[in-house]
């Protein structure tokens, strides 16, 4: 069954039209509609409750305090039933038709089908030259990120199996509005991607949502994929073996080196001795002082003294004599 | 986002200048000069870089505040499951508790131990497998808060869980979860004296009547959470069918008994902020009423048991001596405080009947700290300065 994601905000005047076409281009396609609308001022969510009850393919999920399209997709598909999962724009800009040829690319054998405006056929359209050349440059940025590289990272029309959705589900961070991207950034290696020929159109009604804000946040899940790339699981599992062998090499010596303490207890009440009467003598604080080695007629010690001002440590030499005698390197 | 990281800063800001008035503790002072006892390295070598700043202590203060007060973006990370409403009630269960107001403005590890804490129990309660901290990252992380305070032991059932939620294999789990502790156990042998220390720290309530000790217990949980998350963080705790969390409360509550310092109560509040969020997801508690609730039952809480204000008797002391160009070892007679170490730009000697000659005949300043020490000073030596009580300079 395929599932298909309509993530709206304002687009009352545009959602009855696209639902009934919906309705027509997937007659025959055992399918779900669901809207997913972020409480939209404009009351789309209530249209589209309306639309249900004419269309019982069709499901609504109003989202109350929560914004974004990502988000919105990945709550979509979440709630979605089919094995085949697709999403599209509601403003009428991504044409219905292309969605039974991105079924059959799934059909063929496809992962992950994508509706692409920069593949031999595909268009952007009536775009001015200024968002032509945004694209472009978020494209090629966006290629540096993703997994499988593709001719457009960023668009918003595209169809997956629910299986591979599920198996990168907990590594996608919902936010912004390039969610194709995210996916592009986390699929496994092998992943199978065709890309259909998308031609863009002019929304039907209202207006663009593609402002500073929008730009923003790509350019923060760019640099946030980046990270994840660069600090990623392995790279991580690597420090830590790293850090946990700096440690042993280091700590073990001196363990290895106060060993007597662990395994003799006369040497033990020794060094207590030691301790008590050197530190009383010479007025420090057994804070101050850390433990270097043991030998069975010796004790070797550091002490620092703690202050704010820089205070160079000595190494000091206590004998296990009766008067526990102390010699310092100055 | 912006608005509420700058409200924040400017609640660490607060936190900052409230533990400042309470003034500088001794074990603030150990901290702040990272003396190696009792805990491991990773934070005290932090909190003492910039030592020999004059704002040293005031800019740590701010620092960890920061810290603590901005982790409750773990909170806000974990409830996104939730209604916004509720997300942001749990959020300000992490700001408004009294363990953190008394706590948050000090250069204590308690609360960074707390701050752990609530990364374990963030890591563990999110949903099967969704957490963005997996196998290496818990392991690393843990790593850390083991090298930074041994009491972050206490966090062990909720990072055993927390990677097995995140669905390594077994021997992988075993691994991240166990070479930490192992290098724990390797770093305590090295360093025999932060065992002996640790042990002094943990059980030197032991001598105390099993009914004040009962008392002082419950006490802390009621700070913990202010009152009000206490009980009701710990009724999620109890009824949330989850062993981890139950597991963890048992071993904090169990070393609060042992070693009851009122310090220890943001120990708690990780646990009861988890406690919380099991029960916002069963619906069982309205936010609408419990954020006010938590607000006055937090003010009442600290009404009771209200933060202290601080004499540093050892800054006023050495500022004197300083502003007197008085230089040259100093000796102490009677017990004092690592503060004294912080503040002081001489070298500080402990009196003792033992102390050597020499030592005793090179000091210039020679403070008091006990009921009287007219046995232990020569008077023909030493004499007491007037604008000082306690301290006496060479004649």
């Amino acid at each position: 069954m395929l599932s298909l994601v309509l993530p709206t905000f304002n687009e009352a005047e545009n959602i009855t039209t696209l639902i009934e076409v919906l309705e027509g281009v997937l007659q025959g396609t055992e399918h779900e509609i669901i809207v997913v609308d972020d409480d939209s001022p404009d009351g789309t969510w209530q249209i589209a409750q309306r639309l249900a009850a004419r269309f019982p393919r069709l499901r609504v999920l109003r989202r109350t305090g929560k914004r974004g399209l990502s988000s919105a997709v990945t709550e979509g598909f979440d709630a979605a039933r089919g094995n085949i999962l697709a999403v599209m724009d509601a403003d009428g800009q991504h044409d219905a038709d292309l969605l039974i040829r991105l079924l059959k690319a799934i059909n063929d054998g496809a992962d992950l089908a994508i509706g692409s405006r920069y593949v031999t056929g595909g268009s952007v359209g009536e775009w001015v030259r200024d968002r032509r050349m945004i694209s472009r440059m978020g494209t090629l940025v966006a290629n540096r990120v993703s997994r499988v590289i593709v001719t457009d990272p960023l668009g918003g029309f595209f169809m997956l199996r629910a299986s591979l959705y599920r198996s990168i589900r907990h590594h996608l961070r919902p936010r912004g509005f390039k969610i194709l991207l995210e996916l592009l950034a986390n699929v496994p290696p092998g992943t199978r991607v065709q890309e259909i020929p998308l031609i863009f159109r002019m929304r039907l009604h209202g207006r663009s949502k593609l402002s500073l804000k929008v730009q923003w946040q790509f350019m923060t899940q760019v640099l946030r994929l980046i990270a994840a790339r660069i600090v990623g699981p392995t790279s991580l599992g690597t420090v830590f073996t790293i850090i946990s062998c700096v440690i042993f090499v280091t700590m073990l010596p001196q363990a290895w080196a106060l060993r007597l303490l662990y395994t003799d207890s006369a040497i033990r009440s020794q060094v207590q001795s030691a301790l008590t009467t050197v530190s009383k003598r010479e007025g420090w604080r057994l804070s101050d002082v850390t433990l270097l080695s043991i030998s069975p007629d010796h004790l070797q010690i550091e002490y620092r003294e703690h202050l704010r001002s820089p205070q160079p440590s000595k190494r000091c030499s206590v004998s296990f004599t009766p008067q526990f005698p102390l010699t310092c390197d100055e | 986002m912006i608005i509420a990281i700058g409200s924040l800063e400017l609640l660490a800001l607060l936190l900052a200048l409230l533990g400042m008035w309470m003034g500088l503790h001794t074990d603030e002072a150990k901290y702040l000069l990272s003396i190696p006892y009792p805990h491991p390295p990773a934070i005290r070598w932090v909190l003492s870089l910039g030592l020999s700043l004059p704002f040293h202590e005031f800019l740590m203060r701010f620092v960890l505040a920061s810290v603590i007060v901005q982790s409750s973006w773990l909170l806000w990370d974990l409830g996104a499951v939730l209604p916004r409403e509720r997300q942001t009630a749990l959020m300000l269960t992490w700001l408004l508790s009294t363990a953190l107001i008394l706590q948050g403005g000090t250069v204590m590890l308690a609360p960074m131990t707390a701050v752990f804490g609530l990364v374990f129990t963030c890591i563990a309660l999110h949903p099967k497998g969704t957490s963005h901290c997996r196998g290496p990252c818990i392991g690393l992380l843990w790593i850390l808060s083991l090298f930074s305070t041994y009491q972050c032991l206490l966090f062990a059932p909720l990072v055993w869980s927390s990677l097995k939620n995140n669905r390594p294999g077994m021997r992988e789990s075993l691994a991240y979860f166990c070479i930490p502790i192992m290098l724990l156990v390797l770093y305590s042998l090295a360093h025999p004296l932060s065992i002996v220390s640790m042990m002094k720290v943990s059980t030197q309530d032991a001598p105390i009547a099993l009914a004040l000790r009962f008392h002082s217990w419950m006490t802390i949980i009621v700070i913990a959470g202010g009152g009000l998350t206490s009980v009701i963080g710990l009724w999620g705790i109890l009824t949330g069918g989850r062993r981890d969390l139950l597991l963890t409360l048992l071993l904090i509550i169990a070393f609060i008994f042992l070693s009851s310092q009122q310090y220890y109560a943001i120990l708690l509040l990780p646990l009861l902020a988890g406690g919380l969020f099991l029960l916002f997801c069963r619906r069982k508690v309205s936010p609408s009423i419990f954020i006010p609730l938590q607000i006055v039952a937090s003010i009442l809480v600290l009404t009771l048991w209200p933060p202290m204000h601080g004499e540093n008797v050892a800054r006023e002391t050495l500022d004197f001596l300083q502003s007197h160009n008085i230089v040259g070892t100093i000796v102490i007679d009677g017990p004092y405080g690592h503060e004294w170490q912080y503040e002081s730009r001489q070298p500080i000697r402990t009196f003792s009947d033992g102390l050597r000659t020499k030592i005793e005949e090179d000091a210039s300043v020679f403070i008091c700290t006990k009921k009287s020490c007219e046995d232990d000073i020569d008077a023909d030596q030493w004499k007491p300065l007037s604008d000082m009580p306690g301290a006496w300079i060479r004649k």
